[in-house]
């Protein structure tokens, strides 16, 4: 009696592969099955392309017959966000006004490296309209759903990807990460998600969010995010941002040794509310890394003065404003009306403001790093709060009016270019997940894994069957 | 001997250093004569420390005696633009709205490194206000001169820097590069620059320029550039850009091997800088120099990016004009009415830039950056001229009787701000009129031993001549 495949972590699966008790055929025809039964409820998943995914899986299975496989990821099915393209998929960014008439026919580096290595390209999943906000709807999809309740939101804009991976349609999902994007829905999904440091993993073409944007692992495991790391860590010729090549290999250095880290816990960054659940389940975690022999205190980072909100916001508006002009005016009718807001607000600013809020950025980003000169590691949360209903932009606060700062963290590291990693932390009494983030100094990205990775094998969420019924 | 210590190269000081044949204070002293003797006239010394300079040549000294010097630039008299911070003098970036009182307690991270490395900080070189403009001038300092003629202009904006080092004010200089500040006053007074790839020299303060902001070496060998690099191209966690902490190239390995069998791409107009605005004589000289690397044994051929309707000029220009508009912001009324009155222009120029066209701008930037990335996955090296003209007369504040809010007269240069390569200028010639022309060798990104490299090749068939002046003629 073989286990359900749709369970197994991309590691497991390997190495079923290579002792011959699974293949890769059988791997994606169970996700596939799997995908049928309850992508139309979750609105993961917007396109599924079962037939050549099926010829990559049974190209795999010759490989791993063979002795022949590409790496340890050859034949592990992967979906990747419909805002990184994909050959011969359209890839219309969650937006009507993207032509979906073009020739489709060149692969984002992390997608060319995955597709070298082996990995079965098998789904591309949702994204809010060119991923501007933090949850996954679109006039083009519609709502996506979280597993772990379906009145919730998957969080976003890699919420499609997270909510895939969290309900087992395949064990690694691309997403990527603009301001928090695939933090915030990995939290709220229960899974791990890595925006690395900005420019190890080479993206194509240019992102309209410039310098804010990274493309990363979405997981259930960190061993799986470390394995992805491995292949998509690359530099690419496209790519005038990439770092120098490293050849560090991540899965080798997530098992090295935790203690005597010093880590900042920093439970607030200003002022905005914390769910006391979240603060309870991310103060455990600190406990926890304190129990695995870390020097753990609570921290406050000296930002200069800077509002860190104030700057990621002006960037983010005025990025966003671009659609204005990628599009005439006459297709803006198509666009979600929250993104037209969004670039009405942002065509307002000056280039003034904007050189203003670069300068405001630098110096943010120089606090962090002094941060990182006296801490190895900061541990925060990740999301304010746990997922909220779906239909809205923000939850809730006791007053009715929307929470605006419900998400304060994530895009301090989009802005600092520091690497930063979601891993769950525990679930709150509504039994929804609650993500820890863990964060470095730049191009520390294996030891955030090494500490999301003991932290993991610490701690391990158990995850139910979902989608919860 | 003393004064020949002066125009010494860094890399045979330190072989006389360790022979005791020479001594960390005679070189130091001989610097400080050159400053007596030239700065009157080139003007290029902003500030000068002589009894802090031969104190620390003394300690050197006695670290050479004990036969423990830190390394091969320590007691290596050095200069430093007046953009780069250095503990105990005067930063005032050229500027009148500075107050000179200080206090001057930091070592920009390039500063920290060489006084590390045991060099003896002999004084801060003289720059426009801010690094504005391609000339050195300032409301501050005056005009800076250039040594191989002195009704011309060293070029800027670290032209007191080469103007410094041509002369042997200092052995080795640091420079700042925004657009083309290290390579063009390299290249206007014959002397080796390197514009390292973006963020492998790290910066502090962060640069009112951004990303277009990069320390270098301005050197009279190539050999005491790749000395400098093994020294400054160090991360600094004060730089939030710095590269990564592995980074521990040598710079010095590899430098005599050659260009055999490099992919040369020779562009003598980077396929979009016009031909009539070329001087003969610099193209004629950068043409030769492209035949004599195919003459050491590398594939050259002549190519060029295609740059798809994108201008390097306009997109720099908004860059620059816009970051100087917030620059000026941060001074008050009666501060800016010290400043130079080019820079104010500048600054209100680009204040008038959209949003629209300051994040096209930023979009077309990672547009030629990619462009020249992938031209780079055909070729090791490019080759073009630095500059498209020899230094010019002083007073004007850009070539071609341009007011300084268009710097497209150095577009060879600001390209690869914009697309953060590596660029080094290595002279390749004079102008009849005897001034000297720079050959530009640019690299893909991080690959700044790879243009040290060739540049050291060419070096050994041309080596770099000093000013008729610093011969003391």
């Amino acid at each position: 009696m073989k286990s359900d495949l749709t369970q197994a972590s991309a590691a497991e699966l390997s190495a079923l592969y290579r002792k011959g008790k699974a293949s890769p055929v059988e791997a994606l025809k169970a996700i596939l099955a799997r995908a049928e039964k309850i992508n139309p409820t979750l609105n993961a998943l917007c396109l599924i392309d079962a037939e050549p995914a099926l010829k990559q899986a049974a190209a795999s299975e010759r490989r791993w017959k063979n002795g022949a496989a590409l790496s340890a990821l050859d034949g592990v099915p992967v979906s990747v966000k419909e805002l990184v393209r994909v050959k011969g998929w359209p890839t219309l960014m969650g937006s009507k006004a993207v032509d979906p008439h073009q020739p489709w026919d060149e692969e984002a580096p992390s997608v060319r490296r995955l597709r070298e290595a082996g990995a079965v390209i098998f789904a591309q999943s949702t994204s809010p309209e060119f991923g501007h906000k933090g949850v996954t709807d679109s006039p083009l999809r519609g709502v996506t759903r979280n597993p772990w309740n379906l009145d919730k939101t998957s969080g976003g804009s890699s919420g499609g990807a997270a909510a895939a991976v969290a309900a087992r349609l395949g064990p690694l999902a691309v997403g990527t990460d603009g301001g928090g994007s695939i933090r915030l829905p990995a939290s709220l999904c229960g899974i791990v998600g890595h925006k690395a440091t900005f420019g190890r993993i080479a993206a194509w073409p240019p992102s309209v969010n410039g310098d804010l944007s990274n493309t990363g692992p979405m997981t259930r495991t960190v061993e799986d995010s470390a394995l992805m790391m491995n292949v998509i860590a690359k530099a690419d010729g496209r790519d005038p941002t990439s770092l120098p090549p490293d050849d560090t290999d991540y899965v080798k250095k997530i098992d090295g040794k935790l203690k005597k880290l010093k880590i900042g816990l920093v439970l607030k960054f200003g002022d905005h509310d914390l769910d006391p659940e979240v603060s309870a389940l991310v103060t455990k975690a600190a406990k926890t890394f304190q129990k695995l022999g870390c020097d753990v205190e609570e921290a406050t980072p000296d930002l200069g003065g800077v509002d860190g909100r104030k700057t990621f916001v002006i960037h983010w508006l005025c990025f966003v404003q671009r659609v204005l002009q990628m599009f005439p005016s006459e297709r803006h009718q198509l666009l979600d009306p929250t993104l037209l807001a969004m670039a009405r607000d942002g065509a307002k600013y000056s280039s003034a403001d904007l050189v203003a809020a670069m300068a405001d950025r630098r110096t943010l980003s120089l606090g962090w790093n002094r941060f990182f000169e006296r801490y190895d590691l900061l541990l925060c949360p990740t999301v304010a709060v746990a997922a909220f209903d779906t239909g809205k932009m923000a939850p809730d606060q006791a007053d009715g009016t929307p929470n605006q700062r419900w998400s304060p963290y994530t895009y301090h590291f989009n802005l600092s270019r520091h690497p930063s990693a979601s891993v769950p932390c525990g679930l709150t009494r509504a039994g929804l997940p609650v993500g820890l983030m863990v964060t470095s100094g730049h191009y520390r990205d294996a030891l955030v894994l090494r500490a999301a990775h003991h932290y993991q094998r610490a701690a391990p969420l158990k995850m139910p069957a979902l989608p919860a019924t | 001997m003393a004064d020949d210590l002066a125009m010494m190269p860094a890399h045979a000081l330190a072989r006389l250093f360790k022979k005791r044949k020479a001594s960390p204070v005679e070189a130091t002293k001989a610097a400080l004569a050159r400053i007596k003797t030239f700065n009157p006239v080139l003007n290029c010394m902003q500030h000068v420390d002589a009894d802090s300079a031969l104190k620390q040549a003394r300690a050197s000294e006695k670290r050479w005696s004990k036969g423990k010097p830190i390394g091969p630039l320590d007691g290596v008299p050095t200069t430093i633009k007046d953009m780069v911070q250095t503990r105990g003098m005067p930063t005032r970036m050229g500027s009148a709205a500075i107050a000179a009182d200080g206090p001057w307690d930091t070592d920009a991270p390039a500063a920290a490194r060489l006084r590390e490395a045991g060099t003896v900080l002999v004084g801060k070189t003289t720059s426009p206000e801010y690094g504005w403009k391609g000339v050195t001038d300032s409301k501050l300092f005056g005009i800076t001169r250039n040594p191989w003629d002195i009704h011309k202009t060293p070029g800027g904006s670290s032209g007191g820097g080469t103007a410094a080092a041509a002369v042997g004010i200092g052995n080795i200089a640091i420079g700042t590069d925004g657009a083309g500040s290290v390579r063009i006053p390299c290249s206007f007074t014959g002397l080796f620059g390197l514009k390292p790839t973006f963020a492998r020299v790290p910066l502090y303060p962060p640069s009112t320029q951004g990303t277009l902001s990069n320390a270098g070496p301005m050197t009279r060998t190539v050999r005491d550039a790749a000395l400098m690099m093994n020294v400054i191209a160090r991360p600094d966690p004060r730089d939030w850009y710095s590269i990564p902490t592995d980074d521990a190239e040598d710079y010095l390995k590899g430098l005599k091997k050659g260009v055999k069998g490099l992919r040369i791409a020779y562009s003598p107009d980077l396929g979009f800088v016009e031909k009539d605005k070329i001087d003969p004589e610099v193209a004629q000289s950068v043409a030769n120099a492209a035949k004599t690397f195919k003459k050491l044994g590398a594939k050259v051929v002549e190519a060029s990016p295609k740059l798809n309707g994108l201008d390097p000029r306009d997109i720099e220009n908004v860059h620059w004009t816009s970051n100087f508009s917030v620059l000026i912001k941060g001074f008050a009324p009666e501060k800016q009415a010290l400043m130079d009155p080019g820079l104010l222009r500048a600054a209100e120029h680009g204040s008038r830039h959209s949003l629209e066209a300051f994040i096209r701008a930023g979009h077309q930037r990672v547009q030629l950056g990619v462009i020249f990335n992938q031209f780079f996955q055909d070729y090791d090296l490019l080759l073009t001229p630095t500059m498209p003209m020899p230094a010019f007369n002083v007073g004007e504040p850009a070539a071609w009787g341009g007011d300084g809010l268009d710097i497209g007269w150095t577009p060879f240069t600001l390209t690869f701000n914009l697309t953060r390569h590596p660029a080094a200028t290595m002279p390749c010639g004079t102008t009849k009129a005897g001034l000297p022309i720079g050959l530009q060798i640019v690299g893909p990104h991080y690959a700044d031993a790879r243009i040290l490299r060739a540049a050291h090749a060419f070096e050994e068939t041309m080596p770099i001549p000093p000013p008729p002046m610093a011969l003391g003629s």
